[in-house]
């Protein structure tokens, strides 16, 4: 496969991203772990998976973890099934329960939300990646993998730092906003694809507000969403179709408020936004 | 190949060091993404810093820019410099070598850096015998600085009988004799000091035309550059933080206070390149020490052969214990020690500096 059929594949899923995809690839190709940076929506962990799925490493092409706060060294490297170890001792394959580390020996892991991690869970990760096996309960249990992370650094809720020795040991790749003409074709695929069936047709004129929109939005120092973008997008052609006419400005305005998820004081603001983006 | 190593060593340095890993990381790296699409100057820049955003805890977009600026330091520094100017005992104004390395990193730059900078310069490095001394032992086993006294108090158990205060305690003794009673332990009084290691110290070295003149068979600079790496070693030994000041007409800080046990190294090797060269103004060391903040614990080393007598002194009266150490016998430099209640030494190839503080 060359690098004209990977960008194809990706392409399917993902537009705009050729170039992270390709630094993906090559962090991956020396050994190195890569996590994916970017605010939420611009497809962080869709690129993770459409890569894992390039790989196709093996079956299954990936694991997948959402990774959270109260997650223990145990819930990624996997513990001794104590009711089967009674039962059929020690030695027995079912007396272990794999983690996900352990899991993905010999394929890709894909961490969402890698920054969430504790210290402790954090620990675990690091000898995974570093020295390629995992204790558990003494007995030592290989693992292999290539790891796919992606962190949301604009969050701070719940969020640990990482450890020095295990960012150092991770490669950064960001994921940004696409400009805008990139962006409208994003937005207008992406809303076909979430009309399914529905035989609409959808105003390109919405799709270019939308994008003036998050062009905008993004200036004054918001991170809007591609993916509620492109449902506010759908959102407002269904409405319209559902009341038997065609999409018109206030159904977008409307689907824009809905599909937003921010506080009622950033959401006037950024429909302040969007009329200057519909009008100027 | 080489260009890019050469580059990434480069950012090494310009950053006083990074983690080796992600570099090495980042040049395997360049090459994978060369393979699979194009890879120009800021793509380049890109890659790197996407290998070095962990390691500098910084997010790719800053770890761009980061590494940006440190090439571009490395670029100043390879600028061709004038030529010195050669000056002698007088106000004459010339340039010390912590003016010059100012020039091109900033003042609070890292000693390893500072390092860098002068190596680039390609400037004269003076071969220095260190005379080999063992830290010798007191009381606490290990070698103990101690200062003014903080609080005087009951005794104890554990402390060394140095530390007895012997004016108080025999009067208590006295009082109790008299009275009659029984002696006990309360009536021991013991001195708890100030640990000056605890905050940074400056050293204020003249490096003005006048140090060039020979003691014996060796210069004074020379002779006080071997007691202040002797002075740093012991620094080290305890930890401390010494920042030096460089002054001939103008002062200027050679580094700021920085950890001596990290930077030891780097501390000797610049020490070994200071050259004299202009006239003295110690009042300029001391206006730039008091500029900053600096109140106490000064060493200065100088010949107090000084332009502006008047201006020293009055400077002097704002700071509290100025240490001097005098490469010549000088009325003047005792004064100021006296006035501060600093010490005052003569400067002597076994100089102990330490000496001063306890």
């Amino acid at each position: 496969m060359g690098i004209s059929d990977v960008k194809a594949r990706i392409n399917r899923v993902l537009r705009g991203l050729d170039d992270v995809v390709l630094d993906v690839l090559s962090g991956l190709m020396i050994g190195r772990p890569v996590v994916l940076v970017g605010a939420t929506g611009l497809g962080k962990t869709t690129l993770a998976e459409a890569v894992a799925e390039l790989l196709a490493l093996s079956d299954p092409p990936y694991i997948q973890v959402a990774c959270h706060s109260h997650m223990t060294a145990v819930d990624l490297t996997g513990d001794i099934d104590v009711a089967v170890a009674l039962q059929a001792g020690l030695d027995h394959p079912l007396s272990y329960l794999p983690g996900p580390l352990v899991m993905a020996h010999g394929t890709v892991l894909i961490m969402d939300e890698l920054n969430r991690l504790n210290p402790y869970a954090q620990a675990a990760l690091l000898q995974a990646i570093q020295e390629h096996y995992v204790y558990i309960r003494g007995y030592r249990i290989r693992t292999d993998l290539a790891l796919v992370g992606t962190a949301n650094p604009s969050e701070y809720e719940g969020v640990y730092e990482l450890s020095e020795a295990l960012a150092d040991r991770l490669k950064f790749v960001e994921v940004k906003m696409p400009d805008k003409e990139v962006l409208k074709s994003i937005l207008l695929w992406k809303a076909r694809e979430a009309l399914g069936e529905l035989e609409v047709g959808i105003p390109p004129k919405l799709a270019e507000i939308l994008a003036t929109f998050a062009v905008e939005a993004q200036k004054a120092g918001y991170q809007p969403s591609i993916r509620s973008l492109s449902y506010a997008l759908a959102d407002a052609v269904a409405l319209a179709w559902a009341q038997r006419r065609e999409p018109e400005l206030k159904d977008l305005k409307k689907a824009v408020a809905a599909n937003l998820s921010h506080g009622s004081e950033t959401r006037d603001t950024l429909l302040n936004i969007l009329n200057r983006a519909t009008y100027g | 190949m080489d260009n890019l190593i050469d580059l990434i060593a480069s950012i090494y340095e310009c950053l006083g060091g990074v983690s080796v890993r992600s570099l090495i990381y980042a040049v395997a790296d360049v090459y994978v993404r060369a393979q699979l699409g194009d890879v120009d100057g800021k793509k380049l820049l890109q890659i790197l810093a996407q290998n070095l955003a962990g390691a500098l805890r910084v997010d790719p977009h800053t770890a761009e820019e980061i590494i940006e600026n440190s090439i571009k330091c490395v670029k100043d520094v390879e600028k061709p410099t004038t030529a010195l100017a050669v000056g002698s005992v007088g106000d004459e104004k010339a340039p010390t070598l912590a003016h010059i390395v100012n020039r091109h990193v900033p003042v609070d730059a890292s000693p390893r850096v500072k390092l860098e900078v002068i190596k680039r310069l390609n400037l004269p490095k003076e071969a220095l015998e260190e005379a080999r001394s063992w830290i010798t032992a007191r009381s606490e086993g290990a070698l103990h600085m101690k200062s003014a006294v903080k609080i005087i108090k009951h005794y104890h158990p554990y402390v060394s009988a140095t530390d007895v205060d012997m004016i108080k305690t025999a009067m208590a003794v006295m009082r109790k004799t008299v009275q009659n009673k029984p002696l006990s332990d309360s009536d021991i009084y013991i001195r708890e000091y100030v640990h000056i290691v605890d905050k940074p110290i400056y050293v204020a070295l003249d490096v003005s035309g006048s140090m060039k003149e020979y003691v014996g068979n060796k210069t004074k600079l020379k002779v006080a550059k071997g007691a202040l790496i002797k002075y740093l070693r012991q620094m080290a030994y305890l930890r401390g933080a010494v920042s030096l000041v460089l002054f001939n007409v103008d002062a200027e800080f050679m580094w700021t206070p920085y950890p001596v046990h990290l930077y030891l190294r780097e501390m000797i090797e610049i020490v070994k390149y200071i050259y004299a060269i202009g006239g003295t103004e110690l009042a300029s060391a001391l206006e730039l020490l008091h500029s900053h903040g600096v109140r106490r614990e000064v060493v200065v080393i100088s010949d107090g052969r000084t332009a502006d007598a008047e201006r020293v002194l009055d400077l002097a009266r704002r700071f509290k214990r100025l240490h001097v150490v005098a490469t010549e016998r000088s009325q003047f430099l005792k004064q100021i020690a006296k006035i501060t209640g600093g010490r005052y030494r003569e400067l002597t190839p076994t100089l102990d500096i330490f000496g001063l503080h306890s």
